[in-house]
């Protein structure tokens, strides 16, 4: 059997990076604390063993749920041996991480990261010293260029020895000795003293899996509290790190004065500035997608739309099939249904390929951990904290790991307040419709794009407030403690295989899931109810089921046309399907045979608003169906999942239909009902946001039930 | 019906197939949207 080397270390120090580098894999890397959020395996062929990536932590007593599975894995599985990877930048808080690995008897490596920024810097560190006074092996690598792994490999394959723990005062080692006598036998042996260490910090984890030894122990501690006149926890928490100052001191030799300014914190001072950071962060947002959607992506979406599939793909493939005799409707089904639902949907990757690009230099960089900082400010007004702002950043590629990432948040009705507007911010799929609406309405503005960013980061907002009034959601937002990476340049290769990920998930995704979509929707549109060809396709089984089901967009100003209506449907199992639906329902594929194109036809089917309210309405409304699967395991039960569901469609809903109405009257002056309805909902979302007790009958009810 | 309408269609049925299973495949996994980002694509 292989041996299995667990990978721990505290958050953002290159776990993920090393891994990627031991193991050849090419797991998703991040400039900020909180990427991992579940173990990995890969294995290290070099040496033939398993190696377990792990989420980070600070401590071995965890708060959130990633930190837990990081707990268990060391204490239950037991690996074999364990990289404890050190960022040796800051070596006093990441060897309080070690000095507890150190008490589980597990062999230990030490992977001293960023040796390389260390030496740029003219710091000079004794591994050879500090080796000695922890204990055990200390290699000096750079996960990111790939320096020292040979020696590390060298160090991971001998590792055997348990290392010795890191010892405390007297009192504290007589305390745990103690400890210790009354737990052998209930606990593993390997892992006594850690139990003992852990028990003495009254540890609640610890504690319950000691179970009835519990009694005893805490008189032990009671003892230490009174006669050391201090918290036990305090009191370790103390000797670590007074330990550690001392191995630090000695190993370690630092050129810069203390107190001087990094390039980093200048840095800091200008983009997380009280007053400049959120107008930066907006600055930069716009750049970013006027970049991506106006000028670099535009050109290259641009060309694939009437290039590559209007002047080869699709008269390409019609003239062959044509040329074969092949039957026409077959015909009809590859070139106007497949090609042009497909190559509607592809035709914006060019755009998706530079928005990604940008945001991975922005995450790379480190400036989004300090847009996290920055946001901390103005969520905690909302009920929310900082940390709520990591999954909404990793949201931006996808919701389903950005509503995974929620799991990072300690407070649990935080986590799940998170969880459910995660996809309120737009992800790459959505991109397709906000260029569409963009393009076809707006002269492909980049401020369409901005409008959607902050449309979503507003819906999280105004959600943390109405949420945190609900009963079983309320309560204080969870603290937020941050460490700010240093800036430094992209790896290009980081870039350029992130990059390349997410676009190929999103090719395959579109020649998979979205190719059967366009096949079916392709299907319904051409045929009646009596399987018979459609001359018009208003006539079709789609037009019927459109029909059926449009006049519940009415009031948001898209409900006229039934084509809307079935692309915001079939964007439930996909996003990406809406702009497959109208590359179907649009004709695609008739862009090059009349030199007509999809965005005129939709143009001239709505207004502005009209098509900014479709565009709200698909951002907020629910997610595809895999995020609303990943809903469903981090809220617990389908109840609940259900529940989020349907405050986002209704919020949807309630936004749409307000910029539609209100934005119809200012506009061009038109009051009827729906406009009164939709000043209503202004007025009830007022009073939610205002009102102390918006849910006091909620509330009653819910305790009366508790009673 | 000719030779031609035969191939292309059995061709055109097959990558559905082919779609419908990785499609199948992709959401039983986990529902997930084969984004890779949170690791299980690759967790073995």
């Amino acid at each position: 059997m292989s041996r299995v080397i667990a990978l721990a270390g505290n958050p953002n120090c290159g776990k993920t990076t090393l891994f990627n580098r031991l193991t050849g894999s090419s797991q998703k890397v991040g400039n900020w604390p909180g990427v991992t959020i579940d173990r990995k395996e890969g294995r290290i062929k070099a040496i033939g063993a398993v190696l377990v990536d792990l989420p980070g932590i600070y401590s071995l007593s965890p708060y959130s749920p990633e930190e837990v599975v990081s707990r268990d894995f060391l204490l239950d599985s037991r690996p074999d041996a364990i990289i404890n990877i050190v960022d040796a930048t800051n070596m006093e808080r990441n060897l309080y991480l070690t000095s507890q690995i150190l008490d589980m008897g597990i062999p230990t490596v030490i992977a001293l990261n960023m040796m390389d920024t260390v030496r740029r810097d003219g710091t000079v560190i004794d591994t050879e010293k500090l080796s000695k006074a922890l204990g055990c092996r200390v290699v000096g690598i750079s996960a990111l260029k790939g320096e020292g792994m040979d020696e590390l490999l060298e160090a991971i394959s001998s590792a055997g020895e348990t290392p010795k723990p890191v010892r405390l005062s007297d009192p504290l080692e007589k305390s745990i000795s103690e400890i210790s006598g009354k737990l052998e036998g209930k606990v593993p042996d390997g892992h006594l003293r850690w139990y003992s260490v852990k028990a003495l910090e009254r540890d609640v984890l610890a504690i319950e899996r000691i179970g009835e030894s519990w009694e005893e122990i805490s008189e032990i501690i009671d003892d230490l509290e009174k006669a050391e006149d201090d918290e036990s926890d305090s009191l370790v928490a103390s000797e670590r790190y007074s330990s550690i100052s001392d191995v630090v001191v000695s190993s370690v030799k630092t050129k810069r004065a203390s107190g001087g300014y990094t390039t980093s914190d200048r840095i800091d001072r200008i983009v997380t500035n009280r007053w400049l950071g959120l107008p930066i962060f907006a600055g930069v947002m716009f750049l970013v997608y006027y970049i991506s959607i106006t000028t670099v992506g535009g050109w290259g979406t641009d060309w694939v739309n009437d290039v590559f599939f209007g002047e080869w793909t699709i008269p390409g493939a019609a003239a062959w099939l044509e040329s074969m005799a092949v039957d026409p409707v077959l015909t009809a089904f590859i070139v106007d249904g497949l090609i042009a639902g497909v190559g509607a949907v592809l035709g914006f990757l060019p755009q998706m390929l530079v928005l990604f690009v940008l945001l991975v230099i922005l995450e790379d960089s480190g400036y989004m951990a300090r847009i996290a900082f920055v946001m901390d400010r103005v969520f905690r007004r909302f009920g929310l904290s900082g940390k709520s702002f990591i999954p909404i950043l990793i949201g931006t590629g996808c919701g389903v790991p950005g509503i995974m990432a929620s799991r990072t948040i300690e407070s649990e009705r935080d986590r799940r307040i998170t969880a459910m507007t995660t996809t309120f911010i737009p992800c790459s799929a959505k991109l397709p419709i906000i260029a569409l609406i963009a393009g076809a309405l707006f002269g492909g503005s980049a401020l369409v794009a901005l409008a959607s960013y902050f449309i979503g980061v507003l819906a999280i907002l105004l959600s943390g407030i109405i949420l945190k009034k609900w009963p079983s959601l309320s309560g204080t937002p969870s603290e937020f403690i941050m460490e700010l990476p240093p800036y430094h340049i992209p790896g290009v290769a980081t870039v350029i295989r992130s990059t390349f990920e997410k676009g190929w998930a999103f090719v395959r995704k579109a020649g998979t899931f979205i190719l059967l979509a366009c096949g079916i929707i392709w299907f319904l549109s051409a045929f009646d109810w009596s399987m018979s060809m459609v001359g018009d396709i208003n006539d079709s089984m789609l037009a019927d089921i459109g029909n059926a089901i449009t006049w519940i967009f009415v009031p948001l100003g898209w409900g006229d046309e039934w084509q809307f209506s079935v692309g915001t449907i079939t964007g439930l199992l996909a996003k990406e399907n809406v702009v497959g639906t109208f590359g179907v329902l649009f004709g695609f594929s008739e862009v090059a045979e009349s030199g007509d194109e999809i965005w005129p036809i939709i143009g001239a089917m709505l207004t502005p608003i009209a098509g900014f309210s479709f565009l709200a309405f698909n951002l907020l409304c629910a997610p595809c169906f895999a995020a609303i699967g990943a809903m469903r395991r981090e809220l617990g039960t389908w109840k609940a999942t259900g529940a989020a569901v349907l405050y986002q469609c209704l919020l949807a809903y309630a936004v749409s239909m307000v910029i539609f109405q209100i934005g119809s009257l200012l506009m061009y002056g038109t009051f009827g009902i729906w406009t009164v309805a939709a000043f209503a909902t202004v007025a009830l979302a007022a009073y939610i946001l205002v009102s102390k007790e918006p849910f006091a009958r909620a509330r009653q009810k819910i305790s009366e039930a508790a009673a | 019906m000719n030779f031609a309408t035969i191939a292309v269609g059995l061709a055109v049925a097959a990558v559905l197939v082919f779609a419908t299973y990785c499609s199948v495949r992709s959401f039983r996994n986990g529902k997930c949207s084969g984004c890779k980002e949170c690791g299980k694509c690759k967790r073995r």
